[in-house]
C-alpha cells in the first residue's frame, strides 16, 4: 500500500515538473526557407487518381457489347517529374478492372452462339504507363492546364467469363468460368489525357489482341473515354 | 469500322478543348496622349479631401481614363473587354491567341500579359447559432462582446467613436440579406450604404450570392442584440462583389483592381478585403510583394491614401504556410488571425515572413467570431473575420485624429499592438489597442517582469513576480499591454521571445505558456554574435545583445 501511495505521489509531482512551462509555438524561418521539391508543380509530384471510362467502340463482328455497361475502373499512382515549366514527364501505375457486357444477339459468337440473359468478361489487370505531359499557361505550385500522350503495357492477371440464366422453375443460375487458357497475359496501348488540374478526361487505345490467335475469337472493344480525378 | 469509329469518338471527346481556346489577357497601353480629365467631375468629395490630406496632385496621370481610340481599337480585335483599369492603363480582354498576336502588334500596346488566377477566401468554416437574440446564451453574449474588446474596443464607444465620417470598401463575394438583416438595420437607416457595385456582373446590386461579405460586413459594424460585433458602426460603406464563389473559390485580380480604382473615386479611407491569392498562380517565393497585380494594385490604393486591410489566410497549417497576395505588399496592413479560446496565434493562421523577409502579418484580431449569416448568426472561423475587425478598428483610430495619413495610421495601429515593439511571423505586434489612440491615462514606466542571467553560454531569463495588489487602480498602464488572458485568469503567464539577425529579420520565435516555471534557458551556443533576443512577458519588453 505505502509502496503504490508512493508512486502515485511520485507520478503526480513528476507530472507537474514536465508540465512546468509549455512550448505553445515554436517556428524556425531558418528552416522554412528551403524551397520544397515536392509539389504540384514542383520537381517530384506523386497522386493517387481513379478513373472510370466507357468503351466507345463495337470490338470486332460477333463480340458487341453493351455500351454504357462496358467500362473499366483504374486505381492508381502517378509520378510527374518536371522538366521545365512547359515539359514534364512521368509514369503511373494501377489496377484496373474491366467489364464487357456482351451483346445478346443471333449475331454473337464470342465464346459461343448461346444467348445469355446476361454474359460478360471480367478482366483484372496490373497496369504500367509512361507519359509526356505539355502544360500549358503560367501556373503557381498548381497543375494546371495539360495534356499527357503516353503508352501502356498491362499484365492481365485474370479474366472470367460470367453468364447468369433464369430457369424456368424461376432459379436464377450464375456461372463464373475462371482459368481461361485463351486470352493473352499481356497488353499494351497507347493513352491521352486533357486536363485542368485534379480533373481529367482520359482516352485510351487498346494496341493488343486481348484473344489469342489459335483461339480466332473477335476481339473486344479497344478504345474507351473517361473521367480521372486525381486526388492531390 | 469499328476502329473509325473508335478513332473518331476519340477525336470529337477532345476536340471542344481545342476549339475554345479562349484566354484572358491584361493589354497594357503606353500612353493617355490626348486625353482630358476633370478631377472634381470624376472623384467623390472624399477622394478630394483624400487627395489634399495626402498632398497627391488632383491631376495625377494615373487618374486619367484610357485613350478611347486605343479602346476602340483594342475591341475591334478582342472578343471581349471585361474590364479597364486607369491605375495601370491597361485593359482586361478575352482573345483567342491569335488575336492576342494581333494586339501586341498595335503601336500603342505595350504588352500583354495572361491572366489566369484563382481566389481563396479567408473563411474556413460556419457553425449556426440560432436566429434570435433571446436564444444567445451568456456565453455566447461575453463570447460577442469580447470580439470587440479584445481591441479594448470598448474604449473607443465609450469615448463615443463608432467610426463616423470615415468611408469604407468592403470587397467580397457577395452580400445576401444585408438589405435585410438585422445586424444591419442601423446603417440602412442611416443611408451609410453609399454605393454598391458587383465586378462580376457589372450591376448594382450585391445583395445575393456568397454570404461571406455578409459575414465580414457584420465583423466590422454590425449590432446584434444592442452589442457590436465590429467597432465601426457608424462609418460610411461602399459595398463592392468582385469574387464569384462556386464549388471552389474562383474568380480573378482584375475586378479587385477594378474595385479599388472605383472605391478611390468614390472617397474610400479603407479598404478592407478578406481574400488572397496563392498557389493557383503563385509560388510561396512570388510572396514578395511585387509579383501579383493584385499587390501592385495594392500598393497604388495605398500612394492614393487609403489604407488597405486584408487577411493574413489560413494556410497556416497547409503546405503553402504562408500569407497569400495582396497580404504580401508592404503598404498592406496583413491581419493575422488569434484564438479567443487560448488568445494566441488561431492554428490555421498564415504565417509571415514575406518572401523577401519582410515582417508579415502586421498586427492579429480574432479569427473565430460571432457574425451576420443570411438569417440570423453563427460563428465562424477564419482571418476573413480578424480583418474587418481590424479594418473597424482602422475606422475609429482614423476618427480620433483626421489628419492621419493612411500609412501614419497604419504604423500606429501596428504601435497599438499589445506586443509591440516584440514582433514574429505569427501575431505581428499583436492584437491592437484602441487605447493606444485615446491617450486616456498618463503614460507609466513599465515595471520588469523578468530579467537576464548570463552564466556561460546559457542565457535565463527569469520572470520576477510582483504583488499586483500594491498597485492602485489608477495604475492600469502597468498592465496596459497585457494579454487579455491575463486580464481573465490574473495569470500572466505567455512568455513570448525570438532571435533576430542583425538584419533585422527574425530567426527563430517561441511562445511559451510559463504555467508554475520561474525561468527558461536559451543555449547560445548556436546562436552568433549580433543576434539579438527579444523578450516580451506580462507587458514588459527587454532584449539581450549576444557578443562572442
Amino acid at each position: 500500500m505505502r509502496i503504490l501511495l508512493t508512486t502515485i505521489v511520485f507520478c503526480i509531482f513528476t507530472y507537474n515538473s514536465l508540465n512546468a512551462q509549455e512550448v505553445l509555438l515554436h517556428e524556425n524561418v531558418a528552416s522554412d526557407t528551403i524551397t520544397p521539391k515536392f509539389g504540384p508543380n514542383r520537381l517530384h509530384f506523386l497522386h493517387l487518381y481513379v478513373d472510370y471510362a466507357f468503351f466507345v467502340d463495337d470490338g470486332e463482328k460477333g463480340a458487341a457489347v453493351l455500351h454504357g455497361n462496358t467500362a473499366h475502373l483504374d486505381i492508381g499512382f502517378r509520378y510527374k517529374y518536371k522538366i521545365s515549366n512547359f515539359y514534364a514527364i512521368g509514369g503511373d501505375i494501377a489496377i484496373n478492372s474491366t467489364r464487357f457486357h456482351l451483346k445478346q444477339n443471333d449475331k454473337k459468337i464470342l465464346p459461343n452462339t448461346k444467348i445469355n440473359d446476361k454474359e460478360r468478361y471480367d478482366l483484372t489487370t496490373l497496369q504500367l504507363g509512361f507519359y509526356n505531359r505539355f502544360n500549358f499557361g503560367k501556373r503557381g505550385n498548381f497543375l494546371g492546364y495539360y495534356i499527357d500522350l503516353g503508352v501502356h503495357g498491362c499484365l492481365h492477371t485474370n479474366l472470367r467469363h460470367f453468364t447468369e440464366n433464369e430457369q424456368p422453375n424461376g432459379f436464377i443460375v450464375s456461372t463464373t468460368t475462371s482459368g481461361l487458357d485463351y486470352y493473352e497475359r499481356w497488353g499494351w496501348g497507347l493513352h491521352a489525357r486533357i486536363a485542368y488540374n485534379r480533373w481529367v478526361l482520359s482516352g485510351s487505345y487498346r494496341l493488343s489482341n486481348l484473344f489469342k490467335k489459335s483461339a480466332a475469337w473477335p476481339e473486344l472493344p479497344r478504345a474507351s473515354v473517361g473521367l480521372q480525378i486525381g486526388l492531390h | 469500322m469499328s476502329k473509325k469509329i473508335a478513332i473518331l469518338c476519340f477525336l470529337l471527346t477532345f476536340m471542344p478543348f481545342f476549339l475554345s481556346a479562349q484566354h484572358k489577357y491584361w493589354v497594357f497601353l503606353t500612353d493617355k496622349d490626348g486625353v482630358d480629365f476633370d478631377p472634381i467631375s470624376y472623384f467623390d468629395i472624399k477622394a478630394i479631401e483624400r487627395r489634399l490630406l495626402h498632398n497627391i496632385p488632383l491631376n495625377d496621370i494615373t487618374d486619367y481614363p484610357l485613350n478611347k481610340q486605343y479602346v476602340k481599337a483594342v475591341k475591334e480585335i478582342a472578343d471581349t473587354l471585361l474590364q479597364q483599369s486607369r491605375w495601370f492603363n491597361a485593359l482586361a480582354v478575352y482573345a483567342s491567341p491569335e488575336a492576342a498576336d494581333k494586339l501586341l502588334d498595335l503601336p500603342f500596346v505595350d504588352s500583354i500579359s495572361p491572366i489566369n488566377s484563382r481566389l481563396q477566401l479567408a473563411s474556413i468554416e460556419h457553425n449556426e447559432v440560432p436566429e434570435g437574440a433571446s436564444e444567445m446564451n451568456p456565453q455566447q453574449l461575453a463570447f460577442l462582446k469580447n470580439q470587440t474588446t479584445h481591441m479594448n474596443g470598448n474604449l473607443f464607444h465609450e469615448h463615443n467613436i463608432t467610426g463616423e465620417g470615415v468611408r469604407i470598401a468592403v470587397f467580397d463575394a457577395g452580400f445576401p440579406s444585408v438589405d435585410t438583416h438585422e445586424a444591419f438595420a442601423h446603417i440602412r437607416d442611416n443611408k451609410r450604404i453609399i454605393k454598391t457595385w458587383d465586378f462580376v456582373r457589372n450591376r448594382e446590386n450585391v445583395y445575393r450570392h456568397s454570404v461571406h461579405g455578409t459575414s465580414v460586413l457584420s465583423c466590422i459594424a454590425g449590432i446584434y442584440n444592442e452589442i457590436p460585433m465590429g467597432l465601426a458602426t457608424n462609418a460610411e460603406f461602399l459595398l463592392a462583389r468582385t469574387e464569384m464563389v462556386l464549388r471552389e473559390p474562383f474568380s480573378e485580380e482584375e475586378n479587385w483592381l477594378a474595385a479599388a480604382e472605383w472605391a478611390d473615386k468614390n472617397g474610400a479611407h479603407i479598404i478592407n478585403s478578406s481574400l488572397g491569392y496563392l498557389y493557383h498562380r503563385y509560388f510561396p517565393d512570388n510572396m514578395d510583394g511585387r509579383s501579383s497585380l493584385v499587390a501592385q494594385a495594392a500598393h497604388m490604393a495605398a500612394r492614393k491614401g487609403i489604407l488597405v486591410v486584408n487577411a493574413a489566410g489560413n494556410e497556416g497549417q497547409s503546405q503553402w504556410k504562408i500569407i497569400g497576395t495582396p497580404a504580401d505588399a508592404d503598404s498592406v496592413l496583413s491581419i493575422g488571425g488569434i484564438n479567443p479560446d487560448t488568445d494566441y496565434k488561431i492554428n490555421f493562421s498564415s504565417f509571415g515572413p514575406t518572401a523577401d523577409g519582410r515582417m508579415k502579418p502586421n498586427v492579429s484580431a480574432y479569427a473565430k467570431t460571432l457574425v451576420a449569416q443570411r438569417k440570423g448568426t453563427g460563428i465562424s472561423f477564419g482571418t476573413s473575420f480578424s480583418s474587418p475587425l481590424v479594418a473597424g478598428f482602422a475606422a475609429c483610430a482614423l476618427q480620433t485624429n483626421k489628419n492621419l495619413t493612411n500609412m501614419q495610421l497604419f504604423r500606429a495601429i501596428e504601435k497599438s499592438g499589445h506586443l509591440y515593439p516584440y514582433f514574429d511571423y505569427a501575431h505581428g505586434y499583436g492584437i491592437p489597442q484602441a487605447d493606444y489612440f485615446l491617450k486616456s491615462s498618463p503614460e507609466h514606466e513599465t515595471r520588469a517582469t523578468f530579467d537576464f542571467q548570463l552564466v556561460d553560454n546559457e542565457l535565463t531569463i527569469k520572470t520576477i513576480t510582483w504583488d499586483y495588489s500594491e498597485f492602485e487602480k489608477s495604475d492600469t498602464q502597468y498592465n496596459k499591454k497585457s494579454i487579455s488572458q491575463s486580464e481573465n485568469n490574473n495569470t500572466p503567464r505567455y512568455l513570448y521571445y525570438n532571435i533576430q539577425n542583425p538584419d533585422g529579420s527574425l530567426n527563430e520565435y517561441f511562445l511559451i505558456d510559463m504555467l508554475d516555471s520561474k525561468s527558461i534557458s536559451i543555449n547560445l551556443e548556436n546562436l552568433s554574435a549580433g543576434q539579438i533576443v527579444n523578450v516580451i512577458y506580462n507587458g514588459y519588453y527587454d532584449t539581450f545583445h549576444i557578443k562572442k
